[in-house]
């Protein structure tokens, strides 16, 4: 009994370990555009690995706006959702720092 | 889990020594406004503060951004802006520098106001159209609930 409750702490225990605690260190809204216009929804997201509190770069929302943008080359963005989260492994031994960004491609529909 | 623990302790060791004798830097927020389609001339500003043991009793610094790129673009509106809020660790952790950095793109007023009108046209919805198309949509409604019961 007490082996078989040992081996489901042990697998409990790595479970924990193994799974990713996710957090969101900060979100953003901008202004939605209307209804009308809502029809190429477009997102990115980008990230960077921190390993025993060593970063790996911080330029990742700058990759993130660079992949939304290249979506929508000749339009405009609106109702741009961004969204900072970081995800722990190995009781935050590891951590992932992701940006995502949602929004919707306008393009000129005036012009064509 | 022995060996977990001798993985473990000299781990946190190397990192504490990476900390240390490097200045980490971590990303604590994101935020970005509406992109336009003018993107040919981008606009940036940093601010920078020190910190030492953590004692900070302001974050006016913040507000010198916007003065910043207004400078950078005096006859237009900057949009587009995507702030990154950064700290840099030194000394394990007595150190501090927070970094905040905004870029964006200076687009030309005229610009703005013509573009603007030209996504209007087909995508904005004035409020006397949206009020006929309510009255339709109602009316239509109506008529198919009389169907219904007759």
């Amino acid at each position: 009994m007490m082996k078989v409750i040992k081996q489901a702490g042990g697998a409990l225990f790595l479970a924990c370990m193994l799974q990713g605690c996710m957090t969101v260190a900060s979100i953003s809204v901008s202004q939605i555009p209307v209804a009308a216009a809502r029809k190429h929804k477009i997102s990115a997201s980008a990230s960077n690995v921190t390993v025993l509190l060593i970063p790996f770069g911080s330029s990742f929302p700058e990759r993130a706006r660079g992949d939304l943008l290249s979506q929508c080359q000749g339009g405009k963005i609106e109702g741009l959702l961004s969204k900072h989260q970081v995800t722990d492994y190995f009781l935050g031994l590891f951590f992932v720092n992701e940006v995502v960004m949602e929004g919707y491609c306008l393009h000129n529909q005036a012009k064509g | 889990m022995v060996i977990m623990k001798s993985f473990v302790g000299p781990l946190i060791v190397l990192s504490l020594l990476f900390s240390t004798m490097n200045a980490c830097t971590y990303t604590a927020a994101v935020s970005q406004t509406n992109i336009p389609i003018q993107r040919n001339k981008p606009v940036e500003a940093t601010v920078h503060k020190f910190i030492f043991l953590g004692f900070n009793f302001d974050n006016d610094e913040v507000y010198q951004l916007v003065e910043k790129l207004k400078t950078q673009c005096p006859d237009g509106q900057v949009r587009g802006i995507l702030t990154q809020d950064m700290r840099t660790m030194y000394l394990l952790f007595f150190f501090w520098a927070r970094d905040t950095v905004a870029k964006g793109y200076c687009v030309s007023s005229k610009a703005v106001a013509t573009n603007d009108a030209d996504f209007n046209v087909d995508t904005e919805q004035s409020p006397a159209r949206a009020e006929i198309d309510y009255k339709e949509s109602t009316l239509k409604l109506q008529s198919e609930a009389d169907g219904v019961v007759k």
